[in-house]
């Protein structure tokens, strides 16, 4: 149910101009909730930034995810 | 509909779970496209959501797990909170919560965030962020109110992006 709330919070934050990414644990319910712009990551729920509870790791998940605002912005 | 059954990540999920997502009416997002930022990405300003469910300890009431349809409501939590009075307080008991009670910041990013603001990397980080308990089967006072004060709130900071982390 996360990710379903998740992608509702996005799609009224998109309304107002507001970029979002969200983190993906399970992109087919992101897919199927149709979230704009999504960061898949390969770890179980509970672990949306790794399982190793790695600083550098977590932040470069981060990071990545929020290029992807940037890609996607500088790509319209 | 989503095929549950064969999903790994859900493969630990007891066969009732799993057909209640099976069958679950998922909402479905509409003519939703990505927004271009209006200024750099370098200096645009970041606030981060995560569902979690954390409330912070002795100021904020917890997030009640007998409200039928999921708890709906919102906890701001400021950028200078402390790793410590961070309570969690998701209900469902479909995933590992032992992550989160060790280092709830690995599902609220935000000394990462800072972090990479301080190499650099990224804009600014609001002063606050929004906690939210993602086990929501009923969204609809969530979508009807709570998103609302949150969209409000992130246009009073003048936030240019959020980062959602769902657990």
């Amino acid at each position: 149910m996360c990710h379903q709330v998740v992608c509702l919070i996005q799609e009224q934050l998109e309304k107002v101009n507001i970029a979002t990414v969200s983190i993906s644990i399970i992109p087919e319910i992101t897919k199927l909730v149709g979230c704009p712009t999504f960061y898949p990551v390969p770890d179980p729920l509970g672990y949306p930034l790794g399982t190793k509870n790695d600083f550098e790791h977590q932040k470069g998940v981060c990071l990545n995810a929020l290029k992807l605002v940037e890609y996607t912005s500088n790509s319209r | 509909m989503i095929d549950s059954f064969h999903i790994d990540k859900l493969s630990h999920l007891s066969f009732k779970d799993k057909l209640g997502l099976k069958v679950y009416p998922w909402r479905k997002i509409k003519n939703c496209s990505p927004t271009r930022l209006s200024k750099l990405f370098i200096e645009s300003k970041i606030a981060l959501i995560t569902t979690a469910g954390f409330s912070l300890k002795n100021t904020q009431t917890p997030f009640d797990e007998k409200i039928r349809g999921g708890d709906w409501s919102v906890r701001e939590i400021p950028t200078t909170v402390k790793k410590e009075e961070l309570v969690e307080h998701h209900r469902s008991s479909t995933f590992d919560h032992s992550g989160i009670e060790k280092n709830p910041f690995s599902v609220l990013p935000i000394p990462h965030l800072q972090s990479l603001v301080d190499e650099k990397k990224i804009g600014n980080l609001n002063h606050r962020h929004f906690s939210i308990m993602g086990s929501i089967t009923a969204p609809g006072r969530f979508i009807k109110i709570t998103i609302q004060n949150i969209v409000e709130q992130c246009k009073k900071d003048n936030v240019d992006i959020v980062l959602l982390v769902p657990v």
